[in-house]
């Protein structure tokens, strides 16, 4: 296994660099914030001037100053992508309010961009729930209601919130831990079955297992990297000590192998089992459950899900990348690698049994 | 000599179909991968909501106002109320090991408080490691701890001698009507799955050409008409783009309705695919020049496919990524083909709307044919030079 003079281990090894960094720099504003917002204020009143400042205030929101006279202007800007939303406040907003009666704002958000539509959504009613709860305020402080009474009964049952794992929200933490180990998970099966594809593969028994041996030395080597240099660089820093990393890390790397020699076994094709080993890797990261939970998933593929060993990798790298966790306090990940590591032996049972059943037949036939 | 070429092309547009017919392998990527992959993607994403995510409550005081929380709490529709403790550490355990998502504590004062006039002090912890699931579980929470706080403060403006009709208004007084344009199910799985089967018709086309060449090339270099080197290649993309445009009639006219995928218009949709199949073919057939076999092709191109999609600004603006992300992006077909998908599936069935989109395609598809020709006549040049070489020897 020349991993650093054949061409297509170089080739590879180069992309997977370059894959990693164009992945983190996708990320490179880290929240979706200053999202284009068209207010019509048609009330231009205090109240009114109030929820634009605090509208502006917020992470998400970023006020333009564009026109919008018709419904058609509207669906322009939408289209164009000009702005995310829409605000529209009433010429009578101050008024209603000071009559006590129902004022009504409307605000129409472009939810084809899920993300955005959804940041969007959550700046504007954040700004226009604290200006009315101010109004609130203010109206119980008229009844005589002492100032630092005030507040506990607009707003009488507070929240306190911890984001754990994520204080901030960041799309970084979300996505690149996963995607950078997803493409981590594909190169190594691709390495892990170059040693016995056509081309590739020594032609000794022994050699084969130095060529898988130098892969999973070389490529532990990259997981590190990854965790420690690649993720330093979007400001992840593994919360959990070396020894929890390394054992989840290199449990998962030998299910991975394990993986690729069980379905290496049972497809007689060397190429299609390597094929499929790849495609079982590419859907892993759908199937983990980063991007999509995994209880939304049909039964059975939560059942097959479980059986590729990026599941498990994935979901105990959400926890101690991000909080400092004990080894068995992993052992959510470590029971679902039990199982694979048991039908990925049997399989490899199953296919050398057959091999050599089928070896004595053709003995035989000779 | 125009006659010539195209009875060339025709010659070897035959040769490529009875080639995929006898290796199995491109078989299969040409109707395995079309079948399978739509199949299983649209299976993941086929509740297409994030619902019921598991919470933890921890109610210490065991008020009505308590009890009214959580149960108002597991009537939201993105969480599930798994369990009730009463030891906070123990719940986090929990949290920790993946058996919850959310864990509220209500301590035992909370309902005394609110009465005393003093604020009810709530602690609440979501797991924001996964910005999906935290999306779906933080508005569940805010909604109904706001839905109490309108209801605890309607209370108190009777209590202060308004009629109930006044204590409503008073309470809360501005409304936000929100309308949710183009998508108002706010669907996850709408919104992702169109995009990522233009995705994988991507990684058929370039694997497809770049195993077939790469088969070739397994049993000596791949033959070149000497005149016209580019047409040998250009004809088996042509062959092959029968089988691609048949994947694509696949994922929209079967998988889309099946799993209630948005179409709005999907004829527009497919013109976007058939296009894309267009401005991909010349970099499909650049790639399939570099490639060494079938393996190196098959190895190598899994790692694109999905930085492809991120960097494509479907679900991340293209504007917010890094200056050379942005150029990168922009010289892949896929990202003005995935722009075109993201109007004409969620906003218009218009064509004309997207017009933008394909003339990027367009300058995209000359670009890559132009260096596609090049790369191709310098081979013919090379193996011209060689050959003249060894006859002079």
């Amino acid at each position: 296994m020349r991993l650093f003079t054949v061409r297509r281990f170089q080739v590879l090894i180069i992309t997977l660099f370059a894959m990693s960094l164009l992945v983190m720099d996708t990320y490179s504003e880290i929240v979706m914030k200053e999202i284009p917002v068209a207010v019509l204020d048609m009330d231009n009143s205090t109240i009114s001037r109030t929820i634009r400042h605090y509208m502006e205030a917020t992470r998400e929101v970023s006020i333009k100053q564009i026109d919008v006279f018709s419904l058609e202007d509207a669906e322009r800007l939408f289209k164009e992508n000009i702005v995310a939303a829409i605000v529209l406040i009433p010429h009578d907003l101050a008024t209603q309010i000071k009559k006590g009666r129902e004022a009504q704002i409307t605000v129409a958000i472009d939810m084809a961009n899920i993300l955005l539509g959804k940041n969007v959504y959550k700046g504007i009613k954040q700004a226009i729930g604290t200006v009315s709860a101010g109004v609130q305020l203010t109206y119980i402080k008229k009844k005589g209601v002492k100032n630092e009474n005030a507040l506990s009964r607009v707003v009488p049952i507070s929240v306190d919130t911890n984001f754990t794992h994520n204080p901030a929200t960041n799309y970084v933490i979300y996505i690149c831990p996963g995607i950078l180990f997803f493409l981590f998970h594909v190169f190594f099966l691709i390495l892990v079955t170059s040693t016995w594809i056509p081309g590739s593969s020594e032609k000794t028994m022994a050699g084969r297992a130095g060529a898988l041996t130098t892969v999973f030395i070389f490529s532990l080597g990259l997981a590190l990297i990854i965790f420690y240099v690649l993720l330093d660089h979007v400001d992840i820093y593994p919360q959990s000590s070396f020894d929890v990393i390394l054992p989840v890390l290199l449990t998962f790397m030998v299910m991975d192998v394990l993986m690729a020699m069980a379905l290496a076994s049972v497809i007689p094709s060397k190429l299609t089992s390597m094929q499929v080993t790849i495609v079982a890797g590419m859907l892993s990261m759908m199937g983990s459950g980063i991007t999509w939970p995994t209880s939304m998933f049909p039964y059975w593929m939560q059942k097959v899900v479980d059986f590729i060993p990026f599941t498990p990798f994935a979901r105990s790298f959400q926890s101690f990348l991000h909080y400092p966790m004990q080894l068995n306090e992993l052992n959510f990940a470590f029971d679902l690698y039990l199982k694979e590591g048991i039908l990925f032996t049997a399989l490899i049972a199953v296919g050398l049994l057959a091999r050599l059943a089928f070896g004595k037949k053709k003995e035989a036939a000779r | 000599m125009m006659i010539e070429r195209w009875l060339h092309i025709w010659n070897m547009m035959k040769d490529e179909w009875r080639h995929i017919l006898k290796q199995r392998t491109l078989l299969l990527v040409l109707f395995g991968l079309p079948l399978i992959y739509p199949l299983i993607i649209s299976g993941l994403y086929m509740h297409k909501q994030v619902v019921e995510r598991p919470a933890i409550v921890v109610d210490n005081d065991n008020s009505a106002l308590s009890r009214e929380l959580t149960v108002g709490l597991d009537a939201t529709q993105g969480i599930a109320v798994v369990d009730r403790m009463f030891d906070a550490s123990l719940a986090w355990e929990k949290i920790k090991r993946q058996q919850a998502e959310v864990l509220l504590f209500i301590p035992e004062n909370f309902s005394s408080e609110i009465k005393k006039g003093r604020f009810g002090k709530l602690k609440l912890w979501i797991n924001s490691a996964d910005v999906l699931t935290y999306g779906t579980t933080y508005p569940a929470v805010t909604d109904i701890t706001g839905y109490l706080n309108e209801k605890l403060g309607e209370k108190y403006m009777l209590d202060l001698g308004n009629d109930r009709g006044s204590a409503d208004r008073r309470v809360m007084p501005i409304e936000m009507n929100t309308k949710y344009m183009y998508h108002p199910s706010v669907n996850y799985g709408d919104f992702v799955v169109v995009p990522v089967l233009l995705i994988v018709l991507q990684q058929i086309v370039i694997i497809a050409m770049a195993f077939s060449l790469g088969i070739r090339r397994e049993n000596g270099p791949v033959y070149l008409h000497p005149r016209f080197p580019f047409s040998t290649i250009e004809a088996r993309a042509l062959a092959q783009i029968f089988f691609y445009i048949a994947g694509a009639v696949f994922m929209i006219f079967v998988v889309m309705p099946i799993f209630d995928w948005p179409t709005k218009n999907p004829y527009s949709m497919l013109f976007i695919f058939v296009a894309f199949i267009f401005s991909l073919a010349p970099m499909a057939i650049i790639i399939a020049m570099l490639m060494k076999d079938r393996y190196e092709a098959f190895q190598l191109l899994m790692l694109f496919s999905t930085p492809i999609f991120l960097m494509s600004g479907y679900t991340w603006p293209i504007e917010r990524m890094a200056p050379w992300v942005q150029a990168v992006a922009n010289s892949l077909p896929a990202t003005p083909a995935l722009q075109a998908l993201f109007h004409i599936s969620n906003k218009s069935g218009n064509l004309l709307e997207v017009m933008p989109c394909f003339r990027h395609m367009a300058i995209l598809f000359g670009v890559y044919l132009v260096l596609a020709i090049i790369i191709m006549q310098l081979t013919a040049w090379k193996r011209r030079r060689v050959a003249r070489k060894e006859q002079a020897v």
